[in-house]
């Protein structure tokens, strides 16, 4: 147990480490801020649309003890908005995403349907920007719900997943050109570290949750000692013709410890979408 | 300098998606891998290993030692399930299945090894052709003015307007009995909404408890069970006979208990078939599924019931009385009721 803990505790900082070393690559070239034209608050940067597909691997140990797998379906949007254009620009970007994924196990003899809606608001600051890089790191927001359904099992068919919390996420811009084409390549990593989930006891079924409420185990506090959650896209733009594209990774983990229960969620999908609105670049360039 | 700022980023990048939270090792997919995977799951999860050690000297331990003599690398599926049906007919659980593509492990000694108790030509004597369904209930009034309803499954669907359409028929009988004779149990809730009909306050009726961990003694504080009243509907005020076998099962069982808790009621026939643990489901390497009692429920004297309830009035189906056209326990019911008349 406390070798466990040392090694989540390893794994988390390695985490923070990662989110600081990003933010600083900005501050590390040359800590200085765009100086353009101020737009006014609440101007909407970009906003995208996305379609994508997806492998997922879960895990419920309140539902089987085995590893699910399979493909999920994906649509997600993501819309960045200035929240001030004085001194250091800040930024909000929320990432809404829902999937439905249809999960068997190793054997092709169970199956289990898994769905979420996810939402990741981020508020971040600008760290570094000109014309090839541009860096922001700040805090988000994170609400997730959703759920596992087994389709065999009998008192305890589903899994609910619910999580409200906050933690820190940083985004990289790099911009390039190819010939005469340009493109745009974002890192966004965010980790909610602190938050509130749900999760049944041991042996609790739905149907006692129903009938008697909650109890105080049902509500749990999630913090990196007992939670793994992460989210980390990596995109690329594309013109094409008229149209920016949008196409690349996200990965997305959302993993817990409490009650004696175990439930793992790894979810890597590949996204396309169409860039909706890029009237402004984040330094104001229009791109 | 670029090249800096591309390293710190992938490295930012390897570190982010390192997971912390690693999910369980899975158990192989082999003979004794599916062993060990339900004697853990039976050993962490079943609610009543602690007290089936105390009523028959089950030892769970002993018996991994037992069964896994009997496995063998090479052995077919058909063999594995043999041997794993046959692990958990030690927990004497009718709650308690192994479920593969071609069958299905049971433990039926509950009630087949006691006098069935219940004969459906002689239910239909009493029925006849002219008998009502509503709730999934067959219903009629009696020659001697007592309602007779036999419910075949807390599976079927009850409605509330459909009780009250049988308690409107039944509204001048002097008494009811409910037959529930080798129902083998289905919905909790259909039971609690039935139980509601016969009381006129909030009754507590028992205890149900959880597991909390994997250890065999860790369990939640018990939660009380209570009848709360159906204030909206049409409730029965009058002498109640519950007809019991032992194919009184699981959602019958709580519902045997949950009647002896009210006044006016009367339990006759044999003892229940018990069923006390509330099930769950979990899975095997193999991809069978396993059904388990996972949640204990209790008496109101915190008694369990896995084995059965004793009925107040003891009857069994006489053979004499049956080769009339007779069910003896419809008829010891009928006479009880007619003596409050008296």
């Amino acid at each position: 147990m406390k070798k466990e803990l040392i090694q989540m505790a390893r794994c988390h900082f390695s985490r923070i480490l990662a989110l600081m070393c990003l933010s600083m690559t900005g501050m590390y070239v040359n800590a200085q801020d765009a100086n353009v034209g101020a737009l006014p608050k609440g101007t909407e940067i970009q906003s995208a649309s996305f379609l994508g597909i997806g492998g997922h691997d879960v895990q419920d140990t309140y539902l089987s003890p085995n590893m699910y797998s399979g493909q999920a379906l994906v649509v997600a949007s993501e819309k960045t908005t200035l929240m001030s254009g004085k001194g250091r620009r800040s930024y909000l970007n929320k990432w809404t995403k829902a999937d439905v994924g249809m999960l068997s196990d190793n054997a092709l003899r169970g199956a289990e349907i898994s769905f979420h809606a996810d939402m990741l608001e981020s508020r971040m600051w600008m760290f570094y920007d000109d014309a090839r890089f541009t860096v922001l790191a700040g805090y988000n927001m994170n609400f997730l719900v959703g759920g596992v359904y087994n389709l065999r099992n009998s008192n305890n068919p589903a899994q609910a997943k619910v999580y409200a919390g906050a933690g820190l996420g940083t985004m990289g811009i790099w911009r390039f050109q190819y010939g005469y084409v340009p493109f745009a390549v974002r890192l966004s990593l965010d980790m909610p570290l602190l938050g509130l989930g749900f999760s049944p006891e041991y042996g609790q079924l739905y149907y006692q949750i129903y009938e008697n409420g909650l109890t105080d185990h049902n509500i749990f506090l999630s913090h990196p000692f007992n939670s793994d959650n992460f989210s980390g896209r990596l995109m690329i733009d594309i013109p094409a013709g008229n149209v920016q594209l949008r196409t690349g990774v996200e990965l997305r983990g959302y993993s817990y410890k409490v009650n004696n229960l175990k439930s793992h969620q790894i979810e890597s999908n590949l996204m396309l979408g169409i860039v909706k609105k890029l009237e402004y670049g984040y330094n104001g360039r229009n791109r | 300098m670029k090249k800096h700022i591309l390293r710190l980023a992938l490295m930012a990048c390897v570190l982010c998606f390192t997971q912390c939270v690693k999910p369980d090792d899975t158990y192989e997919d082999t003979p004794s891998g599916n062993l060990k995977a339900l004697w853990e799951i039976i050993d962490q999860r079943y609610c009543f290993l602690e007290y089936k050690a105390q009523e028959y000297g089950l030892d769970w331990d002993g018996v991994y030692q037992k069964y896994s003599r009997r496995i063998v690398d090479d052995m077919s599926e058909e063999a594995l399930f043999e041997v794993l049906g046959d692990m958990l007919s030690e927990l004497r659980d009718g709650h308690v299945n192994l479920y593969s593509v071609r069958d299905v492990s049971r433990y039926w000694s509950w009630y087949q090894d006691y006098p069935v108790n219940y004969s459906e030509d002689l239910v239909n004597n009493y029925l006849g052709k002219d008998f009502r369904i509503a709730s999934g209930m067959y219903y009629k009034i009696l020659d001697d003015n007592i309602g007779y309803m036999r419910y075949a499954s807390f599976s079927d669907v009850i409605s509330e307007s459909g009780l009250d359409a049988i308690f409107a028929h039944f509204l001048l009988c002097n008494g009811l009995i409910i037959d529930v004779r080798s129902n083998g149990g289905g919905s909790l809730e259909y039971e609690s909404q039935l139980v509601s009909r016969f009381t006129n306050e909030s009754v507590l009726v028992g205890y149900v408890s959880h597991k909390t961990g994997p250890g065999h003694e860790q369990f939640s504080e018990p939660e009380e069970r209570m009848v709360i009243p159906a204030d909206e509907y049409y409730r029965w005020q009058k002498p109640v006979v519950v007809l019991t076998n032992r194919g009184c099962f699981s959602a019958t069982n709580a519902f045997v208990n949950d009647m002896s808790c009210l006044p006016k009621v009367c339990i006759i026939g044999d003892r229940t078939g018990g069923g006390s643990g509330i099930p769950a489901s979990s899975e095997l390497p193999n991809g069978w599924s396993v059904r388990f009692s996972s949640a204990p429920m209790f008496t109101k004297d915190m008694k369990h019931i896995e084995f059965g309830i004793e009925p107040d009035i003891k009857v069994d189906l006489d053979p004499v009385m049956a080769a009339q056209g007779k069910d003896s326990m419809i008829e010891t019911a009928r006479a009880y009721l007619n003596s409050l008349l008296d």
